[in-house]
């Protein structure tokens, strides 16, 4: 069952990227969806076998390598933070391919795409299920590569290309970090296995590594290389330029690896690794700040944005921020329960979105769009659904999610955890509000496309609706069946999956707080809703007043809308400096240069030009000729006599000394 | 070299796109429009080309003040979402026999 689980999308990948052609589009992307759907029910049945009979499961494979001291075996580890992982891998997996049936229809390319969709979530699942470090970032590079396919997907795309380059170079440096990470574990613990540094971490709190002439803290050294990579993978600030970029991809794309699953991956790095990162405060704390930060960025940048997919990505972003940070406090089952929650509402979001888009001739901008409410009551239901599930509409799944969320980081009663939570609230209206405005601009309005486009509008097809509709009802459910299997107090769910430090009581201590804060995420929700609601409805007026009465107004949307210069600031300093290195001073002047001014070529090049500067000119005239022949013959006497009287010593010298008496007068200045 | 009237035609294109950029409601849009279509008509009769030349730089000022970050790109046109989405491939990358029958040549 389990390794079934496993290789099934395996197998649905091979069959329709190899067999596509000789199988046909129909039967073999109906083959891939079906094995996506036997995953999906096999994975609630695991879930079932663990989450609820509390039967954890773990076995090697086999040995992958063996060299001196180091072990890799392969081996499935599947605990209550695995087949939570796996059931919202597979069901948005399948969700999303059975969406893209419809949605990719007219694509040339759909075997190639549902090939890929397939691989990505066989490699998401080798991640998540993974027992020791090496088989996890096998899974991890997996995931990565194939997030560069598919963003790549329509490869004749420049935009897509540089995209997809872009989000793969900015994982590299992610990469880089666990790598490293993944080194000094094994330089520390000896073993890549997650048993044994988790069972040897409590015990090696003080051991030190010898950097530069610095003792540095093993564990915080081993954290700080896992926190690139989770920086990376989860599009935190600083490494999060790829992820608004990636929307160039397919929609569905965008929704399953954007938004639900591989970004995730971040979180899970740190959930799985929690046992080892716990033990540094400095760590933990550095978590919380990125994570705080990066949800405030993503909600300013959210605001100002146009394309309806990158207003969902700056929210997907956003929405990593306050998972980090929930890690960062060691509230670990709270991340984990925001990560199940908005899978399924951020999916629900992206797909609606696809069917807008599908319905609207591809088009993205919101500027043209407008008055669908009536075209597309069905999509607008889900939107809405979403919307409400995200912004912590009442009894939806966000709302006991999130406010979970800030409840406990006010309740840590220290500073980051108070900073979080300040930001948190701020980033929760901000959510409110661009969700909201998102909501009026596509919806609501007179509808500012061409005619063209709206009298082709249609609601969306049965392949599509079926996702929509069983993603809406998990977006409205999910959080309220599953709040007290979660997050309940002594909920015997979690065991070992992750990191409990004994005394934290956050949970208990968040349910005496004040009333008024705990009131504050629904007026955050409140005022998020009425802003936009007063913006768009009522300033018909006014002109030109919604974007900048003045110049402070015009640079800070200016400065939002250029995502706090972050691009700009990147090429500027990183980019532009190392191409110039790499290109100007490298290859030109080393890699190429070398071979060009010493080497093979620099010689020949060296010997043309000198021979052409030599060359005998055609209007000499013949008595010239014979004085230098003349002169040459006195030349070789001269040296010859005068190499007799040295001893040969300066034969050389005075050969040397000959040529360039004969050459000099007849190379010409020019 | 363009002539003048070339050159306040574009010039009126661009501020029209630019107040489009920046309109999120239709109504708005054709207020803001209609503002700067009758500025431009209460000039149309100037014949003083001091006075023109400071209606040409006072258009030019509009234009690069209210330049949108942003601007809005159709999704067919160049660098638009679905700009080079599946372009065909060369013909002879599909009939390696084509290109020589190309225009008589290779």
């Amino acid at each position: 069952m389990y390794i079934v689980n496993l290789i099934l999308p395996l197998i649905g990948s091979i069959i329709t990227g190899i067999f596509g052609h000789k199988l046909g589009n129909r039967i073999s992307i109906k083959i891939a969806v079906g094995c996506m759907m036997l995953t999906a029910i096999s994975s609630l049945y695991i879930g079932y076998e663990i989450l609820l009979c509390n039967s954890v499961v773990h076995f090697k494979l086999g040995t992958w390598m063996q060299v001196g001291s180091l072990n890799v075996e392969y081996g499935l580890l599947y605990d209550s933070l695995t087949s939570i992982m796996i059931i919202v891998i597979t069901c948005i997996s399948s969700m999303v391919h059975l969406y893209s049936m419809d949605y990719m229809k007219e694509d040339p390319h759909k075997t190639r795409f549902f090939s890929y969709l397939s691989l990505f979530t066989f490699f998401m699942m080798l991640l998540v299920t993974a027992d020791n470090f090496v088989q996890l970032f096998f899974g991890w590079e997996g995931v990565g590569i194939m997030s560069y396919l598919l963003i790549n997907f329509w490869y004749t795309r420049l935009q897509a290309n540089k995209s997809a380059l872009k989000a793969v170079i900015l994982n590299r440096f992610g990469d880089f970090g666990l790598f490293f990470g993944i080194l000094l574990v094994f330089l520390v613990f000896k073993s890549v296995d997650f048993s044994v540094i988790f069972t040897i971490a409590p015990f090696i709190t003080e051991y030190t590594i010898n950097l530069l002439g610095y003792e540095v803290n093993a564990i915080t050294l081993i954290g700080s290389f896992i926190v690139i990579g989770v920086v990376g993978k989860s599009a935190q600030l600083g490494l999060h330029m790829w992820l608004p970029d990636a929307m160039e991809g397919p929609t569905p794309v965008s929704a399953l690896l954007h938004a639900a699953t591989m970004v995730t991956a971040g979180v899970f790095l740190v959930l799985r690794t929690s046992p080892l990162l716990s033990y540094s405060i400095t760590i933990l704390n550095i978590l919380t700040i990125i994570g705080a930060l990066t949800t405030l960025f993503a909600t300013t940048i959210g605001i100002v944005q146009n394309d309806i997919k990158r207003v969902i990505a700056y929210s997907t972003c956003s929405q990593l921020g306050y998972m980090i940070f929930a890690c960062g406090l060691l509230n670990y089952n709270a991340s984990i329960y925001h990560l199940t929650t908005h899978a399924f509402f951020k999916a629900l979001l992206f797909l609606s979105a696809g069917s807008v888009i599908h319905g609207l001739n591809d088009e993205q901008d919101m500027r043209k769009m407008g008055g669908l409410v009536n075209l597309m009551p069905l999509t607008y239901q889900c939107m809405l659904i979403g919307t409400l599930a995200l912004t912590g509409f009442p009894f939806l799944s966000g709302y006991y999610s999130k406010d979970i969320i800030l409840e406990t980081s006010y309740a840590t009663y220290y500073w980051e955890g108070t900073f979080a939570a300040i930001i948190g609230y701020v980033a929760a209206f901000g959510t409110t509000f661009y969700s909201f405005r998102l909501l009026i601009l596509t919806f609501f309005n007179k509808p500012r496309m061409q005619y063209k486009t709206i009298a082709g509008v249609h609601e969306a097809s049965t392949n599509m609706v079926i996702p929509l509709v069983i993603l809406a009802l998990c977006s409205i459910f999910i959080g309220y069946v599953t709040k007290d299997f979660f997050v309940g107090l002594g909920t015997p769910v979690w065991n070992n999956s992750f990191f409990a430090y004994p005394y934290n009581n956050l949970i208990l201590e968040s349910e005496v707080l004040q009333r008024e804060l705990k009131l504050l995420p629904l007026f955050a929700f409140i005022y998020g809703v009425i802003t936009p609601v007063l913006f768009y409805f009522n300033i018909k007026e006014d002109r030109m007043i919604n974007v900048k009465q003045n110049l402070m107004v015009k640079e800070s949307y200016f400065f939002f809308v250029k995502k706090w210069y972050f691009d700009f600031l990147s090429r500027v300093l990183i980019v532009v400096p190392f191409f110039h290195l790499s290109y100007d001073v490298m290859n030109k002047n080393l890699d190429k240069g070398l071979w060009e001014k010493i080497g093979v070529t620099g010689v020949a090049t060296t010997l043309v030009t000198a021979f052409t500067a030599l060359k005998l000119k055609n209007e000499i005239t013949l008595s010239t000729y014979i004085s230098y022949i003349v002169q040459t013959i006195i030349l070789i006497i001269v040296v010859g006599i005068f190499s007799f009287m040295t001893g040969f010593i300066y034969m050389e010298l005075c050969i040397i000394i000959g040529i360039l008496y004969i050459c000099l007068p007849s190379i010409k200045i020019d | 070299m363009l002539s003048h009237s070339q050159k306040v035609v574009r010039l009126y294109r661009k501020a029209i796109k630019s107040i489009r950029d920046y309109s999120e409601d239709y109504d708005m849009f054709l207020l803001n429009a209609g503002d700067l279509r009758a500025s431009l008509k209460a000039g149309k009769n100037e014949t003083n080309p001091f006075a023109i030349q400071q209606m040409v730089k006072q258009l030019e000022d509009f234009n690069s003040y209210w330049e949108h970050p942003d601007p809005y790109i159709p999704c067919d046109g160049i660098n638009g979402t679905k700009w080079q989405r599946n372009t065909a491939p060369a013909k002879y990358a599909v009939d390696p026999t084509n290109h020589l029958l190309e225009n008589g040549r290779e």
